[in-house]
């Protein structure tokens, strides 16, 4: 990490030290990149490198609360990626953007049209041969919504690109509030404030040009006659589990035949996915937010919700719906909690009192406490392994790095 | 050898008389008694010696107060070689009070002799002298009998030895028993001051109290007291404006000595107001029930059991900028409507706490609330005057093309006495209702489609309660005649029935029929809000003195329970539509969490438990929490208060 020393007015554009993302020792820099988005890098914290204000061109600085997510496990793809790693985040101003957190860091791409506020985003898949790269993402809205998108993200240009979805996906009645993406980057899983949870085939419909694809395997098709712009496929849902009886909050997939998923009646379930089946199910008490799985052998329930306790069940034991771990340090709800991608013992939790805190399994106390918002963190993920990206309702993303995991 | 013997101590004694008191001669003509003889050496008198001069030096004191030192003692061995040797050692007596060896002369021996042998002591007293008859019989005649002795005198009586037999049968067989020997007598020692209530004497009379003891007399009843103890002169002097009653009985003074202290002059009259006291003032004793004030409370569960339910404030919905009068929480439970006297309207996310929508209507909003019916996201505010039917934006297009329709007023219309227009809203598309006088409440039918609005007015007046429909977009006044001036109204959840508070009572309508049912007694003076129970047998009425009643429909027209928790004025009251939990909110900054369980068991009375005080608003112009609502579906309340915040409590 090499030091720079640097001061500079509002309003100039400028261009990073080269493979100079984090800077430590710098007071403040200020960036107006040409979409209007300002970065500015508060160096008071050892810890906190970078971090983002966005303000989109359209909307000022009224309306803006990020809903971010991030997508970080590049190591699976290519190894070109190595160096390029991106972050999607979505917003309340309905767009969704994705940053490239890389050498140059700003935004790449603003994923247009969505009518309301994004509520979550995936990356599907990133793909590419050479220079060229594809990103595939889906995102889910408050518009009952979900979008594919496709960006190219080659080519270093001026401006952001401005990118169209390429498919939609209605079916939901109710807002969408969760999305997420099977292992084997095929399926995509949706949890909405209509209780449901459905599922989406990726590949199907990308073949199939047309839309209105009607896979094999599906059970209820929820056809909607919307307008939308030209080049629009619409998808439908392959399958819809019932079960819930309030808002599903948080789906995760990290099986591909098992779907674990949290709602506001308190619950986690888990599904099976062949079947379609309820296989385990746990009441708590509390309204959940969110949803990890992750810590040994990746069987481990990480949840939290509507109190500041952050929460772990073990599935596998039998016989018992008391969590086995319980770590509360937040002061607020509980909006994120992640497992790191590699470590069975470390996650990260976000909560409305603007902290994000990172935890081992074997202490009781947060390994460190990330004090770096001044309103609710609304969702925090891990990113290449040892930073931690968190978007908050101050609308700023900040990237804290340097978290050594042993 | 006896004589010179007694020459010898003859002589002796003579010697000894010398410091005594006379010569030997005169002490046998006074008086024979040896005693005199001799006078004593020792004056301490007649006391153990042994024992208490065993240590000393001293045996006592002679006449003039010496010491009279003991002999050396010979050691036994010396004594007996001495006695062996002197011959009239047998003679000899040692004398303890004087300390000094006494030898008797002939005379002692011989007088000791007698006195062995049963005779007098002295040789020269005859015992046995001559009768000598003094009287003369000769003329006198004879004794009262001159009978012989009966033989009965000399026979043992047949009659005793009968007696005695009897009594020795009797001892025999055990009935007549010796008596015991007397029992040594306990010291009858016993605190002159001490309580004695509980004395083995006193218990064994049934209700006997005992007289009060006196006061024991302080340090300050001491003739020489210390200096705090007497009172100044200005406390002399306050002790004047005293009540007689209340002024000290006794003035502690100061004496230089015990000799000068003045008999107590108010003795005689204190003993007799004592008395008076003890025979006037019978003494009983209070029966005092003895229960414990914790058996009296009233059985409640443990609040542990009836979780969940809401106690901690994590979210806040901050944004307005004036008291916050209203809120409403939407059915589906993702928005919270807020109407506030700084002239917006707010749409918040509850799960985020960001606004969403402001609406600009420039009025202060009274009331606001939600169409119930899912698919019909409209909101009900009211303004001064005006009802606005405001479209909330949500759902999907098809929702918002019927809502838009159902928000469009083709040809404004009034009633016919001008009471109600209907009339369309341009800058936030919707309806806007005027009314004829000042709106003070409204409530949705759970179908979604009827509004009930209450306009405050004079007594009588059929305007002052009104139903609205929206998809005919007309008004309707149900009632001919209100027996007085309406607070608020609300459906019943389910059945054709409407309530109406007035001040004081509860009005229940039948809606299909027209009539009156029932009228419910609050008992409070001023009714602010009432809230009915999802299942619409019971009702809970919260009152501006900060009372709260509940009536159960099928008991009585009476409260069954009144409440009362708040010192001011109680400005909300409601029910969870799932939950077993009802809330109210108070300008006393504090809403209460109640537990209320309703039994489907008519016998069974409603559970109430108070579980939580929820503080955390501020008090702005003298309100505190002007509304509260609880979530749909979770147990979270939210409270809107005068501090322009709205606060979220989850459990």
């Amino acid at each position: 990490m090499q030091e720079a020393n640097a001061r500079l007015g509002r309003g100039r554009i400028i261009q990073f030290l080269p493979r100079q993302l984090f800077i430590s020792s710098a007071r403040e820099i200020s960036i107006t990149n040409f979409a209007k988005s300002v970065c500015s890098i508060p160096a008071n914290a050892q810890k906190v490198l970078f971090a983002g204000s966005i303000r989109s061109p359209d909307k000022c600085s009224t309306s803006l609360v990020f809903k971010t997510l991030v997508f970080s496990e590049v190591k699976e793809f290519s190894p070109v990626l190595m160096t390029m790693l991106f972050i999607l985040t979505g917003c309340y101003d309905g767009l969704a953007r994705i940053w490239e957190g890389g050498e140059v860091s700003e935004c790449t791409h603003i994923l247009e049209g969505h009518n309301g506020a994004i509520t979550s985003a995936k990356f599907i898949e990133i793909g590419g041969v050479g220079t060229e790269m594809n990103f595939h993402v889906v995102t889910g809205s408050k518009d009952r919504l979900l979008r594919l998108w496709k960006c190219d993200a080659a080519e270093n240009r001026e401006n952001p690109i401005r990118v169209g979805a390429y498919k939609i996906f209605p079916g939901h009645t109710e807002a969408v509030q969760s999305v997420t993406v099977n292992s084997s980057r095929e399926m995509i899983c949706s949890g909405s404030w209509d209780c449901s949870i459905k599922l989406w085939d990726v590949k199907d419909s990308e073949e199939d040009g047309d839309g209105n694809t009607i896979s094999l395997k599906k059970r209820k098709v929820n056809c909607m006659t919307t307008e939308f712009e030209d080049a629009q496929s619409e998808g439908a849902a392959t399958s819809t589990l019932m079960g819930h009886t309030q808002c599903v909050s948080a789906v995760t997939w990290p099986d591909p035949d098992v779907l674990y998923s949290a709602s506001w009646d308190h619950s986690i379930r888990q599904w099976d996915i062949p079947s379609g089946k309820e296989t385990w199910t746990m009441v708590g008490g509390k309204a959940l937010n969110c949803l990890d799985i992750g810590g040994e052998s990746s069987s481990l329930v990480a949840a939290g919700g509507s109190d500041p306790v952050l929460r772990i069940w073990d599935p596998r034991k039998p016989g018992s719906l008391a969590p086995i771990f319980q770590f509360s340090s937040h002061a607020s709800w509980i909006s994120e909690c992640k497992w790191h991608p590699r470590s069975w013992f470390h996650l990260l939790s976000a909560s409305y009192d603007g902290k994000v805190m990172l935890w081992d399994l074997r202490t009781a106390w947060p390994l460190a406490i990330m004090d770096s918002h001044q309103d609710k963190v609304l969702c925090a993920d891990w990113w290449k392994g040892d930073s931690v990206v968190s978007g908050g309702a101050d609308s700023k993303l900040r990237i804290t790095s340097g978290i050594e995991i042993e | 050898m006896a004589e010179e013997k007694h020459d010898e101590s003859l002589s002796d004694e003579a010697e000894w008389s010398d410091d005594g008191v006379s010569s030997e001669n005169e002490k046998v003509e006074e008086s024979d008694s040896s005693e005199d003889e001799v006078a004593p050496r020792n004056t301490v008198g007649d006391i153990p010696l042994v024992e208490w001069h065993k240590d000393e030096e001293h045996i006592g004191y002679d006449i003039k107060g010496k010491k009279l030192k003991k002999q050396p003692r010979k050691d036994k061995l010396a004594s007996f070689l001495e006695g062996a040797d002197d011959p009239k050692n047998w003679r000899k007596i040692y004398d303890e009070y004087n300390d000094e060896e006494v030898e008797l002369t002939r005379d002692d021996i011989r007088l000791i002799q007698r006195l062995i042998s049963g005779r007098t002591p002295h040789a020269e007293v005859n015992p046995y002298e001559d009768y000598v008859d003094w009287f003369e019989y000769e003329d006198k005649g004879h004794p009262l009998s001159n009978a012989p002795e009966p033989k009965r005198r000399f026979v043992p009586s047949k009659w005793e030895a009968k007696k005695v037999a009897a009594l020795v049968r009797k001892i025999r067989a055990g009935l007549i028993k010796a008596p015991d020997e007397p029992k040594e007598e306990e010291a009858n020692y016993y605190l002159l001051w001490g309580d004695d209530t509980n004395s083995a004497e006193n218990k064994k009379r049934i209700n006997y109290i005992p007289a009060p003891k006196l006061k024991l007399p302080g340090h300050e009843e001491s003739y020489n007291p210390s200096v705090e103890y007497i009172p100044t002169e200005e406390e002399i002097n306050s002790y004047q404006l005293m009540y007689e009653e209340d002024r000290p009985k006794f003035i502690p003074r100061r004496y230089l000595s015990l000799r000068s202290v003045p008999a107590y002059d108010k003795s005689v009259k204190e003993m007799f107001d004592r008395c008076l006291d003890q025979y006037l003032c019978p003494r009983t004793r209070k029966k005092r029930i003895n229960i414990d004030p914790e058996s009296l409370k009233p059985k409640l569960p443990s609040r542990k059991d009836l979780r969940p339910y809401p106690t901690t404030c994590y979210l806040e919905y901050l944004g307005h900028a004036g008291p916050v009068n209203c809120i409403s929480v939407d059915p589906s439970g993702q928005w919270l409507a807020s109407g506030s006297t700084d002239g917006t309207t707010r749409m918040w996310e509850i799960e985020t706490g960001r606004c969403l929508k402001v609406w600009e209507i420039g009025e202060a909003a009274r009331q606001i609330s939600w169409n119930p019916v899912a698919d019909r996201p409209i909101l009900a505010v009211v303004l001064e005057y005006d009802v606005l039917l405001l479209n909330s934006g949500m759902g999907d297009i098809d929702i918002q093309t019927k809502t838009k329709e159902l928000l469009h007023v083709s040809e404004p219309g009034a009633t016919e006495d001008a009471a109600v227009s209907w009339m369309q809203h341009e800058k936030h598309d919707g309806i806007r209702i005027k009314h004829f006088k000042a709106v003070s409440s409204i409530e949705w039918h759970s179908k979604g489609d009827y509004f009930t609005t209450v306009v405050p007015t004079f007594k009588r007046d059929s305007r002052a309660v009104l139903v609205h429909q929206l998809s005919k977009k007309n008004s309707d006044k149900p009632f001919r005649k209100l027996p007085g001036i309406p607070v608020t109204a609300v459906f019943h959840p389910s059945k054709k029935i409407f309530f109406v508070a007035t001040k004081r009572f509860v009005q229940v309508y039948d809606l299909s029929k027209g009539q009156r049912i029932k009228k419910l007694e609050t008992g409070v003076r001023e009714i602010s809000s009432i809230s009915v129970h999802p299942g619409g047998d019971n009702l809970i009425v919260g009152s501006k003195e900060g009372k709260m009643c509940w009536f159960d429909l099928d008991l009585s027209t009476r409260p069954y329970k009144t409440l009362k928790a708040h010192s001011k004025d109680i400005t909300r009251v409601t029910f969870h539509r799932t939950y077993p939990l009802f809330a109210s909110a108070s300008d006393d900054c504090t809403a209460y969490v109640f537990h209320s369980t309703v039994y489907s068991d008519l016998n069974q009375n409603p559970l109430i438990v108070p579980l939580e005080i929820l503080r955390g608003h501020k008090a702005e112009h003298g309100r505190g929490v002007l509304d509260c609502k609880y979530h749909p579906r979770q147990p979270w309340l939210f409270t809107a208060g005068a501090d322009s915040t709205i606060k979220l409590y989850c459990h």
